[in-house]
Order: C-alpha cells, then structure tokens, then sequence
C-alpha cells in the first residue's frame, strides 16, 4: 500500500513543482553527465566573448546574402544557446531550420547536435526542443547518445513521463541500438509511461458525413497512399508497443524473462498477434527456459488480443480514388476468424506454461532495480568517460576549424580591401593624367556614341508570310 | 471536404527514396532500401545501401535530389552507382532486424551461367549471294570460311557472354543468339 501511495504521489503536480524537485532522484548521476567538464568550455577564449543573442541575430542577417550557414558559427552559437532568454529562443529555432537547409549540415555532427541539445536543456527551453526533434525533416536534430540520455533524465526526473515516451519513440524510429545506456533509458521512459500516463483510448475514424460535399480534384496519376508501419504510425498505443518490443529485445541489461514480458505486451499493444503467438510457442516449447514471463505480461496480452478490432473480410475494397491512409491501416486489422485463431492458439499455450513458469513479478519495480544495479553504475562511468575523450576532440576539432576559418575571412576581406584601393587609384591615376589622354578618351566617346546611333537607326523588319524563319544554307568551307 | 481524385491509377506502392531518407540520421547513409516493383518482378534480390543521398529540401512533395548507393541488382554487385529514379514512388526502406535476410539471399544467389558463343559469324543469305556472284565475276576462289565474319560482343554491365575462340563451330543467321 505505501509503494502505490508513494507512486501515486510521485505523479501528483504538488512533487514536480520546483520546491519538491529535488525529492525525486535523478537516474544519472555526475558521473555520465560530466557537468564540470562540460561547464569549463565557457573559459575558452572564443565562447567567452560570444553574446548568444546578438551572434545569433548576426547570423540570421549574413544568412540572408550568403545563404548558407558555415558549421564553424553553428556550432559557436549552438554552445551558447543557454544564454538566450525564452523571448529569443526563436533566434536558436531559426537558424537550426534554415541550418537543416544547407549542404553544410551533412553529415551531422556530434558535436553540434550536443551542444544544441544541452544548450536547451541548461536554458529551460525544454519544452520548445521536443516539437524540433519530432519534426525531423524541417529541423533535423538528431540527438547523440549522450546527450539523448541527459534529455531523458530530465525528462523523468521532472515526472514528464508523457513526453520522455516520446523521446523513446525516436529512439526507435532511429533504429540505433548499439549504446545500451539510451536503450535503458528510453526502456525506462516507455515503461513508466505505460504504468502511469498512457490513455490507452482507441481513436476511432472520423465518420464520415454523407451530406458533405465532395471535392473532386482531377490530378494526373493518383499516388497510392502506403503505410510503412514507421515513420507513418499515428497511434500511439502502437508506437509504445513497437518500442517496448524493440527497446526490450536490444537491451542487455534485463533478465531475459522481463525481456520477453516486456516483448509479450510491445507486440499486444502493436497488435502483431500472429508473431508474439509465434513467440510465446518458441519460448514454450523451450524446456531449458525456468520462467518464461511474467503473469502481469500474459495478462495484458490477453486483455489486449480479447480487445482487438477486427475488419471485414467481405468488405467491398475502397475505390482507388477515396483511398487514404487509414484504409490502408484498415486492411492491417485481423479478420474474426483469425482473430479467433489467435485466441484460442493463446489460450492453449497459456495451458501448456506450468506453475512457476510465470512469476508475479511488477514491471515498475523491476525496472527500478536494473537502474540501482552495479552494472548501470559501471556503464555510466564508461559513459561519462567516453563523453570527456570525445569532448576533447571536438574542442581540439573546433580550434583547428576556426583557425583556418579565421584565415580564410581574413583573406577575403584583404582581398575587398585592396579591390577598393586599386579602383581608387585608377580614378586618381585617370584625374592625373586627363589632359595627357584626352584624345584617346575623345575617340571613346565617339564610338560610344556611334554605337547607340547605329542601334536607334536600326528599323525592326518582319518578312513577309512565307519568308520568315528560313534558315539560310551555310557554304561549306573545304 | 472529402477529396476525390479522378486519374490514372499510379503502378507504383512505396515512396520516393528521399521522403524516406529525409526522416533518418545523416539521411540514411548506410541503411538497405529496395524497390518494391524489382522484388515483385525477379526471383533474386534487389537493393541499394546508401552511401550519400541529398535531398532537394525546398522542392513541393519532398521528391527531388541526388543519391548514390551501392547496386545489388538480381544477386550481382555492381558498385557504387548514381541513383537516377530515386523520385519514383517506388521505394521501401528494409527494417534493421530484416537486413540479414536480404543479405543471405544475395549470397546464396548462385552465379549465372556465362554465354560461350562462338566466333565465327555466317553473312546473311542475300549478301552472300551478293558476294559469291561477285566473286564468280571477277574468277576469285572462295572457300568456306571466306564469307564468315568475327563476332563482336558489346560489352556492358548487363551483358556478359564470352567469345570461345577455340572451338570451328560456327552459327548462322537463324540460330544466331
């Protein structure tokens, strides 16, 4: 009872108001977050001088002439980003839409990506980062690793669970899986979203109005809609359940017992039934297995198979020109009689498992002990190491960068200024020597003006019908 | 307002390589995608691993730019190659966890048979005919290799027979390959 009352607190707004933030424990310790190492950049020579809002702005307006943005900037104004005052965060959001634009923005940097992300999170700005990285084509934050996990423990050391699952589904969509501690701590976000703040109300279609006008709209060839069952997922209840069975399957961590629980309900909530079915056969009929799920899983699984919609198998197909995307979502659903297969392939699997084969274990809580466990501890120190070495790099990177940078500005405004100097001298030079050269510029004028005559007394002339266009034979020369 | 388009139905059910790249980190530089109309039409399986794809970021629909990938067309590598048709609606990208799949089939794909033909080539009846009655005016001896002509092969990234100049065989015009 104290452990519900204490969950429940943990959700309430009285907790997450900033005098009660500290009660809740952050994940990551310092660490992975190497605060320190990351705060002495601002002693560099050239992130101190830099005013964040004014480079900003500066920028902003050379981009208009140039259009384009050297990486050399982005990333001296990306360092600074938690300086600018939410007024001005619309300068950061600006640049980093017109940034995704140029070719210079390819291929993405670490170190780039970082610095915007922290930036972000030190300035408060949180809530406006999350809608940038949700809108991948336009904005094109890529978060790395490191600083993807700083963002997730924020996230859920301000109890947001809602918006860390979000985070989570990037994670997935990316499909990059070799760094454990963002797939734990995604897994974790996706988790606690499930326990406390998914709605796990299906949307339904909007009905459609048979008085409404319909608008025809001829086109050339109408593009068939297609769902990739990604990048297209709307549902959320199917973005949780594919990153809960993907994150699960990928992490190392876990006991591979909670692993296939969390497998078991990701494909319940994703509604790929045929395959957990699959699954559960699998791990069944592997007799070397102690305990194969969870009780809480099977469950929720069988809540969610009973629930699962159906289509009609007889239905008329929708004509091609009403198709969209949703009718193509439609025809995912299973028929009731697979359903029914489904149903009753479960219902004898679940006969098969013995007794102790499904322990009654809590997933919240479990997921609490990996996150106290030695290993995570091991792997935040192995983070936090890799971040320093790489940190130094992009430093060393940055210095070398902005030297040649520097080099090359330098030149070019060296060569404007003696441009000017020379065409200075050659209307001093022409001052000097007028009277010398007055018959030459005499002769000048003279063609000049001849020219334009020759050009007013030329008459347009239009053949006759008959005789315009024909090309004249050329004489071959041998 | 409900639409409803009037057209030509559209053969192709995927899409254009770069709404694809456009969602994936350093737009999708390393990752397998295939042509649905390809995997449909061969047995052997089709596919390109990206190598720089460069999306044309102000045009409408998201469907223009540049790409180039590694070609694995019916089993067979051709190399890096440009990607001409990455605005066909036609592409699907390939699931992580599916990558050994297509991976094993292009490996386990076994190696055409090469085409040995040989080279000697008969001339065509009529210009035979020409060339004898010409022969037999002018009192020139003739035999029967005299109206045979090599054969050339124009050698391209599809085509891959091999002359056999060893073997006297010879083909004519009608069972020419």
């Amino acid at each position: 009872m104290a452990t519900s009352m204490i969950r429940r607190l943990g959700t309430s707004k009285l907790l997450r108001s900033p005098r009660f933030r500290h009660a809740e424990r952050t994940i990551l310790s310092d660490a992975f977050k190497s605060e320190q190492v990351w705060k002495e950049r601002l002693t560099y020579p050239f992130f101190e001088k830099i005013n964040a809002k004014e480079f900003g702005i500066e920028m902003l307006t050379q981009f208009e002439q140039n259009k384009n943005f050297s990486p050399v900037d982005v990333q001296l104004f990306a360092n600074k980003i938690q300086d600018l005052s939410e007024s001005f965060e619309y300068v950061a959001s600006n640049i980093l839409l017109r940034y995704r634009h140029c070719d210079s923005s390819v291929p993405v940097r670490d170190d780039i990506m970082h610095a915007i992300v922290r930036g972000y999170i030190d300035g408060g700005h949180i809530n406006k980062l999350l809608p940038l990285i949700k809108d991948k084509a336009q904005y094109g934050i890529f978060p790395d690793e490191h600083s993807m996990c700083l963002l997730l423990d924020q996230l859920l050391e301000d109890g947001d669970y809602a918006r860390a699952a979000q985070m989570a589904y990037e994670v997935m969509l990316q499909e990059e899986y070799d760094y454990q501690m963002r797939n734990l701590l995604a897994l974790t976000a996706a988790i606690k979203h499930f326990c406390y703040t998914m709605d796990f109300v299906r949307k339904e279609r909007d009905p459609v109005d048979p008085d409404e006008d319909i608008e025809y709209v001829a086109v050339k060839v109408i593009t068939n809609p297609y769902y990739d069952d990604h990048f297209d997922i709307k549902d959320e209840r199917f973005l949780l359940g594919k990153t809960l069975y993907n994150l699960s399957k990928n992490t190392a961590m876990l006991d591979p017992e909670f692993s296939r629980s969390l497998q078991l309900i990701g494909l319940g909530l994703y509604e790929k039934f045929e395959l957990a079915n699959q699954l559960l056969e699998d791990w069944v009929k592997d007799s070397s297995l102690k305990n194969v799920v969870y009780s809480e899983a099977l469950k929720h699984y069988e809540d969610y198979l009973n629930d699962a919609p159906t289509r009609d198998p007889e239905a008329e197909p929708v004509s091609m020109s009403d198709k969209t995307l949703d009718d193509e979502i439609e025809l995912l659903k299973l028929t009731p009689t697979e359903k029914g297969n489904c149903i009753s392939k479960f219902e004898s699997l679940k006969s098969s498992l013995k007794e102790g084969q499904t322990p009654d274990v809590n997933i919240e809580d479990k997921i609490n002990t990996v996150l106290a466990s030695s290993a995570f501890k091991k792997l935040e120190k192995s983070g936090g190491q890799t971040f320093t070495t790489n940190f130094k790099s992009w430093m060393e990177k940055l210095k070398v960068d902005l030297d040649s940078y520097i080099t090359v500005v330098n030149k070019q405004n060296k060569m404007v200024e003696i441009h000017n100097k020379l065409v200075a001298l050659q209307e001093r030079e022409e001052l000097l020597r007028y009277f010398e050269n007055s018959h030459i510029l005499k002769k000048i004028t003279r063609n000049m003006e001849e020219e334009t005559k020759e050009e007013e007394d030329v008459v347009e002339y239009v053949a006759p019908p008959g005789q315009r266009n024909i090309k004249k034979a050329k004489k071959k020369k041998f | 307002m409900p639409v409803k388009y009037i057209g030509r139905e559209s053969f192709f059910h995927g899409k254009s390589l770069f709404q694809i790249a456009r969602n994936l980190k350093n737009f999708g530089e390393g990752r397998l995608v295939y042509r649905v109309s390809f995997s449909k039409r061969y047995e052997e399986p089709s596919y390109y691993r990206l190598t720089s794809v460069k999306p044309d970021m102000n045009a409408k629909g998201y469907c223009k730019g540049t790409a180039a990938g590694e070609k694995i067309f019916r089993g067979e590598n051709f190399g890096i190659c440009n990607i001409d048709v990455g605005s066909k609606l036609d592409w699907r990208l390939i699931p992580k966890e599916e990558e050994h799949i297509w991976l094993d089939a292009a490996a386990k794909c076994s190696s055409k048979t090469v085409k040995v033909i040989p080279d000697k080539l008969e001339l065509p009846p009529l210009m035979k005919k020409l060339f004898m009655e010409d022969y037999d005016v002018h009192e020139l001896d003739y035999d029967g290799s005299t109206f045979q002509v090599e054969r050339v092969i124009n050698k391209d990234k599809f085509n891959h027979a091999v002359i056999n100049r060893t073997s006297t065989e010879t083909v004519t015009q009608d069972s020419a390959v």
